[in-house]
């Protein structure tokens, strides 16, 4: 892996976003960065989409191990929760199955699992479109690994028969920056592509009537049949309309299902440190705290974006991130990723059901936060 | 290892604009709601079982715009056409609530996104 510092397309800015990229600067610095990119050999790829399929068997070993176990007090889940996840677990209601493996290349080349965003996954769109189309212009003759954008279409119209209709509702949070809001645009374009009819409406605009007609409504009060939302299932659970899910007489298919808690939530890798203790794709994790002297990272079961993430180095706090997640933690073994330029990057590992399909690299600090970068890559 | 996408053109933002402006092509349907004699509105029971509550007492079936939102029983409903034109829908016994989802993302300071 090599990074490459390169000069910017002179119009870059209107460029990205005439491709919906409009978060592409926060805070006055490029969110969007193509005043560097990375260049990965044929090996390395190969080397992370066959760590990240195996990822994906663990995961489902480890998903299967926490239902058999009744583990899911451990991941925080509410009582109420456990019968619905039980059964969307078994029975496999239409999913996406999507998701993005944050990983990194340790100095031996080998990917390490830090953790695995697959109830909301976003930077989808640079990494599906945006870096795509950069290649495109600037190193045309290269190549890149990236079939995101078709892998998607595909997983649509794969589980297009099992949905209620052709009719599915986008939903998510009215964000300033706009980066949900294009996100699910972008979704709803991949739900087009495969012949779907999407319908976009905020979280906010969902609506509940009880009765036996009752369920979840747009906002034009139609019934809504199946939601693709951007919103995490551990926020919907404990909001005013959470318990509805469970007694939804019209059954909306929500996607991803809720068995997704399980996936998405940290207390899974010890899990499956315990299932695969020394596993070459996993740090090692636990529930209780390492020894001391022992380096480690603390990270939130249920936090977001590297928020309240804390490095222990040496014994002294190497770095630590604000945020607003408290609760219960897990503990994750200090992996000291090789730097470039100053630069830690950090590469997202695009899933659909299964399949390796693209990556996309950040980069920033020790801790990745919504404040790193994109940069895009190459393969060379 | 074959990288690259089978289609070499990604066009998203006619999707986008589409996407954004929140237009579709469906059917505007209509609510489907049982009412008796007077135009009130009956639990659909009563129009499924003619014997349920002694009848529906000369009302019936009546159809309203998806537009319009469906009275809870008891109430009178108005703008309602005997015969549906559209697609229909059972409308829920009570009206309908909004605004039970969404709250997690303001913690944090209004405008937060939800992704990660």
């Amino acid at each position: 892996m090599r990074r490459q510092v390169i000069t910017p397309r002179r119009d870059w800015q209107a460029k990205v976003e005439a491709l919906g990229l409009l978060w592409h600067s926060a805070e006055g610095l490029p969110y969007w960065s193509e005043d560097a990119c990375y260049t990965l050999s044929e090996a390395e790829i190969d080397r992370i989409a066959a760590a990240s399929e195996e990822l994906h068997q663990m995961f489902l070993a480890a998903g299967e191990h926490v239902v058999t176990h009744n583990l899911f007090a451990r991941f925080g889940i509410p009582e109420w929760c456990v019968p619905l996840i039980r059964d969307a677990w078994e029975n496999e209601p239409p999913a996406l199955n999507y998701g993005r493996f944050d990983l990194a290349l340790d100095r031996d080349g080998v990917p390490r699992l830090f953790e695995y965003n697959c109830d909301t996954p976003t930077s989808l769109v640079e990494a599906a479109v945006v870096q795509w189309h950069w290649k495109e212009e600037v190193f045309p003759r290269s190549d890149q690994f990236n079939r995101i954008h078709e892998a998607l279409i595909e997983r649509w119209q794969a589980i297009a028969p099992d949905l209620q209709s052709g009719t599915v509702h986008f939903a998510h949070v009215p964000d300033a920056a706009g980066e949900d809001t294009l996100t699910t645009a972008y979704m709803m374009d991949l739900a087009r592509e495969a012949g779907l009819d999407p319908v976009r409406l905020t979280m906010r605009e969902i609506g509940w009537g009880e009765g036996p007609n009752g369920g979840f409504f747009d906002t034009a009060d139609r019934p809504i049949g199946t939601l693709c939302k951007l919103y995490p299932w551990e926020w919907l659970v404990a909001e005013p309309f959470g318990r509805h899910i469970a007694a939804d007489p019209r059954g909306t298919q929500w996607i991803e299902p809720i068995w997704k808690m399980l996936w998405s939530n940290k207390a899974i890798l010890p899990v499956l440190w315990q299932l695969y203790p020394d596993h070459p794709n996993l740090l090692g994790a636990n529930f209780d705290p390492p020894p001391p002297g022992l380096d480690h990272v603390v990270k939130p079961m249920l936090g977001r974006e590297g928020g309240n993430v804390k490095i222990v180095r040496g014994g002294q706090v190497l770095a630590e991130s604000d945020g607003r997640y408290t609760g219960p933690v897990i503990y994750q073994q200090f992996l000291d990723v090789p730097e470039f330029d100053g630069h830690f990057p950090v590469i997202g590992s695009w899933m659909v059901d299964g399949t390796s399909v693209g990556v996309g690299v950040r980069e920033g600090g020790r801790i990745t936060t919504n404040r790193d970068r994109f940069v895009p890559h190459v393969i060379g | 290892m074959g990288r690259k996408p089978e289609r070499e053109s990604l066009v998203i933002l006619a999707g986008l604009a589409a996407a954004m402006s929140g237009c579709s092509s469906r059917d505007d349907g209509q609510w489907r709601v049982c009412t008796d004699a007077w135009g009130r509105r009956l639990p659909d029971i009563a129009c499924e079982q003619s014997n349920y509550y002694g009848g529906h007492g000369g009302g019936g079936w009546v159809f309203i715009s998806h537009s319009s939102s469906a009275p809870p029983v008891g109430q009178i409903v108005t703008g309602a056409a005997r015969s549906a034109t559209g697609t229909v829908f059972s409308a829920p016994a009570s009206g309908i609530t909004r605004g039970g989802f969404g709250g997690s993302a303001e913690e944090g300071g209004a405008g937060h996104g939800a992704g990660e």
